[in-house]
């Protein structure tokens, strides 16, 4: 953040707080009535007190800090800067600052700049407040009145539905906010000619839901859509004429949405259905499916309409519906429900399912009388998919692996011509095959299992290089293994970019910075969410509020909190820590300090927030769905399970929170909260050990860490480090190495930031610290780079036969059909890749 | 089954299946809330039973006079949705959205798309779209812009595809001869 003062900033930049301070003095002798000038001074104190350089305590900062605020500041600039210094000293204060000084100064300039405050730091409730104060100074018959008068009632609408933890909103707060709304909304409207647009018709209706005014909104909408069609205040409309049980109005407004608009819409017919049952008009609306153009949808309804208990009649609508689209992919997704919801039984799908492949003449394809067709593919996925979703004991079964690498060759000659950029469904053969194939021998997985895994799913990728199903699953295989450097190029294939980052980024990244230095998919992601995130989204907020599109609002809101307090985000953040300590940089503390660790103690607030509402709580947004949409379109968990054990494990909230603890407890000693980090710390360790994800080396390390911040422990009792890993080609060898390195300068970083205020400072930490230190410098010395190559390389060999004869003679691996020129080719690359990584030791 | 739901800012993390597709672009963050803030209603996604999006529309509307018109920026479905119309369903679904008096009132729809790309042009004839222009160079990404208007390229020319609504009672936003009329990128402006 910038002072406004460029020879201060520029003093802060080079973190000499001296020079920046006696400046900061310099303007309060030429200008001692400028509460900027104290501002930035105070500022600059909160800063220099996290640092080792500069002899102010915290507790000394957030004095001279709180005694400015009692002096209520209510210029912009001086209060964006005392925030900024209360939140590096991790200090709520009571009051907020501009509430306060708006009370006593109350400007529309003022309140605006409060509002904008707002929405950069996701205040939600500070957001209606200040858009209600905002609204104060604006006449509701001019054109910025209106729009102000509007973002009042629609923050209103925020903060009624985010804010719903019992401690915000209590005392019937909620109900009086919505009636303050209306009134808003309702002087907006008097002096509207034209009436309320469809945007302000949306807060209104929610304000009034809120309020309990049903019937009257009811009304409302139906006037407005009467008028005009709009899809979100139709869709309140159907949510509250089901709501409230007024089925007539339902299945009329259903039906004319179906009919009349000609909208073809599953989640309507389902309305449709459910109204007609309750009045008594199933006929009805079973002869409007009838006559309705033939789709997925009415076709679906068609099976929807039919009590669960007329078995026959509901058999045969889905043999119908079969009849219609198992030749398409999604045959198997739109059934899927019903055939979770055992409505038929086993061996009733098992029969209709049998019809279709006889019907549809399968046999012939998998005999190789004919050759299979494109449709004949796509049935033959969806029969293995329909199998496996009633039979899941098939993934135990031989013969299952057996006949999906058989229907993987009979019609694999249809990747031959696919169109550009398309891909081929029989791919779905391949992860079906292989979750058999692990299922099956699950308790005998080694290093060589994924090397074989890997193979296949290379040869795979050859002719169907756009299937990122294919993709994501090697990219798992090659995590379970030492060889990271194809995760880039898997990573590049796919494009993954953008909001992407946050939601795949970590099937790439899991445990990258102690794997290789070579860290450019780290620096990609930290860019998106240093630069486009911060960049972008606080102006389309804004964007949103000016353009008085509030039904999107919530959604934008919740995007940016979600992707701003992402563990993706802050996992990254600790990842890149490591690396900068591994590159040895020589700015890597002062880096560290001024680049990742003010992030690091805004998700620790996070942390303590600890609430269920979206902005107090850090958000997992990893796609954890995507490896397992392909198949039967359900979690194997066995797989999973085998996946678990090893390095593929996508980190959970519980890891990110020890990773990015652990960071703050080394690098912001400083801190006024440095011991609640310690105590939240081994708290975490204490009663979530078995919900982390954590090497053997890195538990290790925990370990030590605990027994260093244990003020009590034993100092003679160092915690043993794990054992060596042995296979070069296995995910944890370098992630041994590299972290044990980091270690070592992760204590000497302790080191350089204690001093006689800090808990290492005193003189029995230290003693400890030490201790730790020498043995972490023993470790590393014993490292034998040479002796790893070598050894890398004749381990490599050995499970180079292996892997040849598994393809050739394993009754799984030669059923692959993986020829041997790719399979050499590909053993060369992973020689090459493994040495590679090995070398970064 | 398909629903047509409104798109939300938090859809987006939930897109990766239609996302991750070689031809779907993974657009800045600003390029999807631009949409939603400034055409609210025009862009919208299909969700299946469990509510999991299976395809979008990213649509606006420009121009002014007769030229007042929805644009589709972008339509995309996920591959296990593929081949069952489900791009047309939501095409369709904008024409309903842009073609009444309120709130849109439109001319036509129109769409770029790649001179090469068969399919996708078949599938928009079948809508009742036609080629109104050829745009030289459309999708060239290099340096230099294309100058010459009779160079043809199908990997990086466009169609210019429209579909008149019932407001153009004389279907004079349309025309019969799209595919010889040759534009530079430059002159596509409204």
């Amino acid at each position: 953040m910038s002072t406004g003062n460029k020879m201060i900033d520029a003093a802060l930049e080079a973190d000499n707080y001296t020079l920046a301070l006696r400046l900061a003095d310099k303007k309060i002798k030429e200008q001692p009535n400028s509460s900027q000038s104290h501002a930035i001074k105070c500022f600059i104190q909160a800063k220099a007190s996290l640092s080792n350089d500069y002899k102010i305590t915290s507790e000394e900062a957030l004095k001279n800090c709180l005694e400015l605020s009692k002096k209520t500041p209510s210029d912009p600039n001086s209060i964006n800067l005392l925030n900024k210094a209360f939140s590096y000293l991790s200090y709520k204060p009571e009051n907020d600052l501009y509430e306060a000084a708006i009370r006593k100064y109350q400007t529309p300039n003022l309140a605006y700049e409060w509002f904008k405050y707002t929405v950069d730091n996701n205040d939600l409730i500070g957001m209606q407040k200040s858009a209600m104060s905002l609204s104060k100074g604006f006449k509701v018959d001019t054109e910025n009145g209106r729009m102000i008068k509007l973002w009042a009632a629609a923050t209103m609408v925020i903060v009624i539905k985010c804010c719903k933890e019992s401690d915000r909103l209590s005392g019937g707060k909620d109900k009086l906010l919505a009636m303050l709304g209306l009134k808003l909304i309702e002087s907006v409207e008097e002096v509207s000619k034209n009436g309320i647009n469809a945007q302000e018709m949306y807060v209104k209706c929610e304000l009034s839901l809120k309020k309990g005014d049903v019937e009257s909104c009811i009304e409302e909408l139906e006037k407005f859509l009467n008028k005009e069609s709009d899809l979100e205040l139709l869709l309140i409309y159907f949510d509250e004429l089901k709501k409230n049980e007024m089925w007539d109005k339902l299945y009329d407004a259903s039906v004319k949405y179906l009919v009349e608009t000609c909208v073809d819409d599953y989640d309507t017919w389902k309305l449709a259905i459910l109204a007609s049952k309750k009045i008594n008009k199933v006929d009805n609306i079973k002869s409007i499916i009838d006559n309705y153009k033939v789709g997925r949808n009415s076709q679906l309804a068609k099976i929807h309409v039919i009590d669960d208990d007329n078995v026959e009649e509901k058999e045969k609508a889905v043999s119908n519906y079969f009849s219609l689209y198992m030749h398409k992919l999604c045959c198997y997704l739109d059934l899927k429900n019903l055939l979770d919801s055992d409505v038929l039984s086993k061996s009733s799908i098992l029969k209709l399912i049998e019809e279709q492949f006889e019907k549809n003449e399968m046999n012939s394809v998998i005999t190789g009388e004919r050759k299979a067709t494109e449709k004949d593919l796509i049935i033959l996925v969806n029969y293995m998919k329909f199998k496996t979703n009633v039979s899941p004991e098939l993934f135990e079964s031989k013969e299952y692996f057996t006949t999906c690498c058989q229907y993987f060759d009979a019609t694999k000659h249809l990747q031959n011509k696919l169109p550009d950029f398309d891909y081929f469904a029989g791919f779905e053969f391949i992860i079906l095959a292989i979750q058999t194939y692990l299922t099956i021998n699950k308790d005998s997985i080694t290093e060589q299992t994924f090397l074989n895994l890997i193979i296949v799913l290379e040869n795979s990728l050859v002719k169907n290089k756009y299937e990122f199903h294919l993709k994501l699953w090697l990219a798992t295989f090659y995590s379970n293994t030492n060889i990271s450097p194809p995760l880039k190029k898997i990573y590049e294939s796919l494009k993954i970019k953008n909001v992407q980052i946050d939601t795949l980024s970590p099937y790439f990244m899991n445990h990258l910075s102690s794997k290789t230095r070579d860290v450019e998919l780290i620096n990609t992601s930290i860019k998106f969410y240093t630069h486009n995130v911060p960049m972008e989204l606080s102006a389309m907020l804004m964007s949103c509020f000016e353009n008085c599109t509030f039904s999107k609002l919530q959604g934008f809101i919740e995007f940016k909190l979600r992707v701003e307090n992402s563990i993706t985000y802050f996992q990254t953040v600790c990842y890149a820590i490591q690396n900068a300590r591994l590159k040895k940089e020589d700015l890597s503390l002062t880096s560290i300090n001024s680049n990742y660790i003010p992030t690091l103690r805004n998700a620790y607030q996070r942390i303590l927030d600890s609430g269920k509402d979206v902005d107090l709580k850090l958000h997992d947004n990893i796609d954890r769905k995507i490896m397992w949409e392909c198949g039967n379109h359900k979690i194997n968990e066995t797989v999973k399970k085998i996946f678990s054990l090893s390095f593929s494990e996508v980190y959970n909230i519980e890891t990110v929170e020890v990773s990015l603890l652990k960071e703050l407890i080394v690098y912001d000693q400083n801190s006024r909260i440095w011991d609640d980090y310690r105590k939240l710390f081994l708290d975490i360790l204490r009663n979530k050990r078995d919900q982390l994800f954590f090497s053997d080396i890195e538990k290790s390390i925990l370990n030590i860490f605990e027994w260093l911040l244990n003020p009590n422990s034993n100092s003679e009792n160092i915690p043993s480090f794990s054992a060596k890993p042995s296979n070069a080609i296995s995910a944890d060898f370098n992630n041994y190495y590299l972290t044990i390195q980091d270690f070592d300068r992760v204590i000497s970083s302790i080191k350089k930031q204690s001093n006689a205020n800090t808990y290492f400072g005193g003189k029995s930490q230290m003693s400890k610290l030490t201790k730790v230190q020498k043995l972490v410098k023993s470790l590393c010395r014993e490292i034998n780079r040479d002796e790893i190559i070598l050894n890398g390389k004749k381990s490599f060999q050995s499970q180079k036969t292996d892997i040849q004869n598994w393809f050739k003679n394993d009754e799984f691996g030669k059923q692959f059909k993986v020829p041997e020129d790719i399979v050499n080719k590909q053993l060369k690359t992973m020689e090459q890749d493994l040495l590679k990584v090995l070398r970064e030791i | 089954m398909s629903s047509i739901k409104p798109f939300q800012a938090t859809d987006l993390f939930n897109f990766t299946p239609i996302n991750l597709d070689p031809l779907t672009e993974n657009f800045y963050l600003y390029f999807y809330h631009q949409y939603l803030y400034t055409w609210p209603t025009l862009s919208y996604k299909s969700v299946n039973e469990n509510q999991e999006p299976t395809g979008y529309m990213l649509a606006k509307t420009e121009g002014q006079g007769k030229e007042w018109h929805a644009h589709i920026s972008a339509v995309t479905v996920d591959p296990n949705y593929r081949r069952v119309s489900l791009g047309s369903y939501l095409c369709e679904q904008l024409k309903i959205v842009v073609e009444p008096e309120r709130p849109i009132n439109a001319w036509f729809i129109d769409l770029f798309v790649k001179c090469s790309n068969k399919t996708a042009i078949t599938m928009y004839e079948k809508l009742g779209y036609s080629v109104f222009r050829r745009v030289i160079g459309y999708y060239e990404t290099g340096a230099t812009p294309p100058t010459d208007i009779k160079k043809v390229n199908d990997d990086i020319d466009a169609y210019d595809m429209r579909i008149s609504l019932k407001r153009d009672t004389k279907n004079e936003t349309v025309r019969d001869n799209g595919r010889k009329m040759h534009v530079l990128p430059e002159e596509v402006v409204f």
